[in-house]
């Protein structure tokens, strides 16, 4: 399924490489910091920029639809799970850091 | 050109080479934040994936991978809790 013809593909083609760019550098950046914690801030950068860029690209294509539905769905779960998993991570480093 | 797949094809180099990398170096909490940010670039893969080929019905495997590997990330950290 391509972009939407007119205005709505450039912001589709906008938010796939604005999407696409925050993935990339937050790989990157995960590479080149060394610590946990740093790392953990990183996955931000994908769940809370990448993933609505993604997500709302998608919705834009795909219309009102239930494959918008489960788009969104999809994208709101990996924002609301990421905290948390976040969290545990972190609170595992910060009990035993030598692990 | 079809931005859609333009990300996937990012999304899976990303996924191939620095999430491997991350996922399979340092130390075990390090690898668990690897892991958790390989899951998301996946998610997000399977997602684009789906939109490109034009399958809205496969937006169920994302779906799913979402919860399982939030369950899964939790169970290694209670996992490594109990090593300490």
């Amino acid at each position: 399924m391509s972009a939407p013809p007119g205005a709505l593909g450039v912001v589709v083609w906008v938010l796939c490489v604005l999407s696409a760019l925050a993935v990339l550098g937050a790989a990157a950046g995960a590479l080149l910091l060394r610590t946990v914690a740093e790392r953990l801030h990183l996955v931000t950068l994908v769940t809370s920029v990448a993933a609505p860029a993604t997500g709302l690209a998608c919705a834009l294509t795909l219309g009102v639809s239930t494959g918008t539905a489960a788009v969104v769905v999809v994208v709101a779960l990996l924002a609301a799970t990421a905290p948390v998993l976040q969290t545990g991570i972190a609170r595992v480093e910060r009990e035993d850091p030598a692990e | 050109m079809n931005p859609f797949l333009l990300l996937s094809g990012v999304l899976l180099v990303v996924l191939a080479g620095p999430g491997l990398l991350l996922v399979g170096r340092g130390t075990a909490t390090a690898r668990l934040a690897g892991l958790q940010l390989a899951s998301a670039v996946t998610v997000l893969l399977l997602t684009v994936l789906s939109v490109a080929m034009g399958q809205p019905s496969l937006l169920i495997v994302p779906l799913v991978t979402v919860l399982l590997s939030f369950a899964g990330t939790l169970v290694f950290t209670r996992l490594l809790r109990g090593h300490r």
